[in-house]
């Protein structure tokens, strides 16, 4: 009988999970010793009766690389450790599954476990591990925000999306003469704004790690207009905030997700600009979910494959508890706990920071 | 007075120049006293009677970094020590000018020259320091062929490209049940046609430093096809991969017609067509990360004009932008070592390099 590896993917999308899972079922085939199945919608395919495991073939995975996406599905609630019950009077609680879970893969045959996701992923893995479970982890976060990995995939492609989009603003700001603002994703690192502010050569960049004060943005502004004439690109992440105000957010309003929902930065600046008296004509746009869609650039499918192929190796050689991280040009495995202690912040000594003053790019600092 | 910097750019070109350009020039005008002129077509702007040169403003450089190609031009047949000189009876004679060029850049007052080229025009770069002349380099390599730097901007770019061709590929090669042969840019090392085959998909990858069998590229495309004859393949192969026990073309006539013709000779049986890439890989909008990194090597060449480093390239290492003698960098070269990561990751997905 043939080896198992169960694949599945959990927490926010990202272009790129398709050419992991690629990588990770061609490079068991080529074993003929294992065969790969996925669970759907992270552990809630096997959680779920009856369970959601799909069966992942060559024929299944052909040519999924350059879709963005999983084609397991995926979901940022719940999860073996939490999984939410609705009690008799309409309230939520959540129990522990985890050892019904584990039990339930062992009946299942499933010799390996690799779990693609983000750090609320990886940290479910480690209790996972602690319990026994043979389980491998691949990093997955859009933001670049992983001490332990160069860099995760998905995120450049958010990076020239994000790109693309400030090319677009340019020839209609200079157009019109107007400053138009473009929120990007970045809760708690400002890397996906920062680079494409150098990339599309923004004038003022706003991120969590550096907090604005209105004046010097609007200094920056009308230093760039001269008799009403003039543009501004302001990129702004979404947890950027100001030096006295707090980031904005609110709690999520679906069952067990955790995460606080950023958003609508742009707009309040917008509004703060205007009431500190900024003349100039203002815009937002607020980029959302078009930065996790579409295809992944070569770069990313290029990581993602070669975190597929390390994961199934480090399956293949019976290491466990460990997740798969780039370490240019290696890629290399790190425990779990030391993958997710330390995150990975926009330090504002580092090249890129250096770079974008070195071209008069503002902080609003 | 201003303090002026002459800005070169030579060899062939490469997405993220303009990105470079605009770069030092944004720099240089965060200083009050510095400004950036540039030569035209590499060294022949300031070797030309009547001089060709343009100042470069921040008018002049605004939303460069957007646009492929360079704004100053480029040869990559221009060498300053063996320039060709019309003679009185109308032909051409090489001359070394190298000594003309310094004292050209003395008269005209440059404080230094920051000189975007390859491996070549390094080689030029290093001569002319020893010879006095106050130069940095940048490098400019679209098929990552430099040992020293983690990435050359323009690559990502050309990888891209190729990828994207690939993605093409196959919908059509899948369709006709057709083995379709990609050549791309990469004479000594196949980093271009390693990564888009990974990132593409495809079958097969043939790359100068491995050389490949005829026998073993049919076995693989065979087993591309069932007993019907339905199937595709695509193979990726960088114009300077050779057929074991010859020697690598000097100039590179064609391997992808080569390879479908020896397949046609042995009557293999699917279709097969070819696909030239070409220019196509240095055309076009830079990437993100193409720009990204030319603006921080153009950034970091005005920073090491103006701390008076010369005789050094600017070069990103380490997630570090770094300063290397142009001396320790223009004799290695940056070729797949078989041992590298990418490979193992193709053949973990099953493609094959034809050995």
């Amino acid at each position: 009988m043939k080896k198992r590896a169960l694949v599945l993917t959990g927490g926010g999308d990202c272009p790129g999970l398709n050419a992991v899972i690629r990588g990770i079922v061609k490079r068991a085939h080529q074993t003929k010793e294992w065969e790969v199945v996925g669970s759907i919608q992270s552990f809630d395919g096997v959680l779920r009766e009856p369970t959601e495991i799909i069966n992942l073939d060559d024929e299944t995975v052909a040519g999924i690389h350059y879709q963005g996406g999983t084609i397991l599905g995926t979901t940022t609630k719940g999860g073996p450790l939490a999984w939410p019950v609705k009690e008799n009077d309409g309230t939520w609680s959540f129990i522990d599954r985890s050892d019904e879970m584990i039990q339930k893969l062992k009946s299942m045959g499933i010799d390996a476990v690799i779990n693609i996701g983000g750090d609320g992923s990886q940290r479910i893995s480690q209790v996972l591990f602690e319990k026994g479970l043979n389980i491998i982890g691949v990093p997955k976060t859009i933001d670049n925000d992983l001490s332990a990995t160069d860099y995760t995939f998905g995120y450049q492609t958010a990076v020239q999306i994000a790109t693309e989009a400030v090319d677009r603003l340019v020839t209609t700001a200079s157009s019109h003469n107007r400053v138009i603002i473009l929120e990007v994703m970045g809760r708690d690192a400002g890397w996906i704004a920062l680079s494409s502010a150098i990339a599309g050569g923004a004038e003022i960049c706003l991120i969590p790690e550096i907090p604005y004060e209105i004046p010097k943005i609007l200094e920056v502004i009308n230093n760039r207009f001269i008799d009403g004439k003039g543009h501004v690109i302001i990129v702004v992440s979404e947890g950027a905030k100001s030096k006295d105000g707090d980031v904005l957010s609110k709690e999520s309003d679906e069952v067990g997700n955790k995460n606080l929902k950023l958003g609508g930065i742009a707009n309040k600046l917008l509004h703060d600009l205007k009431n500190a008296g900024c003349k100039a004509d203002m815009r937002e746009t607020v980029l959302g979910h078009l930065q996790r869609g579409g295809v992944p650039i070569a770069f990313d499918r290029i990581l993602a494959t070669q975190f597929g192929v390390k994961a199934m190796e480090l399956a293949i050689e019976g290491t466990f508890g460990k997740m798969v991280a780039y370490n240019h040009p290696n890629v290399v495995s790190v425990p779990f706990l030391e993958a997710i202690s330390k995150y990975h912040y926009v330090n504002t000594k580092s090249a890129l920071v250096q770079t974008a003053k070195g071209i008069g790019m503002s902080f609003g600092d | 007075m201003k303090k002026r910097i002459l800005l070169v750019n030579s060899g062939g070109d490469c997405p993220g120049m303009n990105a470079v350009i605009r770069a030092i020039v944004k720099r240089a005008t965060k200083e009050t006293n510095w400004e950036v002129i540039g030569s035209v077509n590499g060294f022949d702007g300031i070797l030309a009677e009547p001089l060709e040169l343009v100042a470069l403003n921040e008018n002049r450089v605004r939303g460069i970094h957007v646009e492929g190609g360079t704004i100053l031009k480029t040869n990559n047949k221009r060498n300053p020590f063996n320039f060709p000189v019309k003679q009185e009876n109308g032909s051409f004679k090489n001359e070394d000018l190298s000594d003309k060029l310094i004292y050209n850049i003395r008269v005209l007052n440059f404080d230094a020259v920051i000189h975007i080229g390859g491996n070549e025009s390094h080689k030029i770069s290093y001569k002319l320091f020893k010879k006095g002349l106050n130069i940095v380099g940048i490098p400019k390599t679209i098929n990552n062929d430099l040992s020293i730097a983690e990435y050359a901007f323009g690559f990502q770019t050309a990888v891209q490209v190729a990828t994207e061709a690939v993605d093409k590929l196959v919908t059509t090669a899948k369709s006709h049940n057709r083995v379709l042969i990609l050549e791309v840019m990469g004479r000594d090392a196949g980093w271009i046609g390693l990564h888009a085959a990974i990132s593409g998909g495809a079958d097969v990858c043939l790359i100068p430093e491995i050389p490949f069998t005829m026998d073993k590229v049919v076995e693989k495309l065979k087993s591309k096809y069932a007993s019907n004859k339905r199937g595709f393949a695509i193979v990726v192969v960088a114009e300077g991969a050779y057929l074991k026990g010859e020697v690598p073309e000097k100039n590179h006539k064609g391997i992808a017609r080569k390879i479908a013709s020896n397949l046609k000779d042995i009557n293999f049986e699917a279709d097969i067509r070819e696909t030239i890439l070409g220019h196509l890989q240095r055309g076009g909008t830079p990437m993100a990360l193409d720009r990204i990194l030319a603006t921080e090597l153009g950034v970091k060449a005005f920073e090491l004009v103006k701390e008076k480093y010369f005789g050094t390239m600017a070069i990103h290492q380490n997630s570090k932008l770094e300063a290397i003698d142009i001396e320790k960098v223009i004799n290695q070269y940056n070729k797949v070592d078989l041992s590298h990561n990418l490979i193992k990751t193709a053949k973990g997905i099953g493609i094959s390099f034809g050995d």
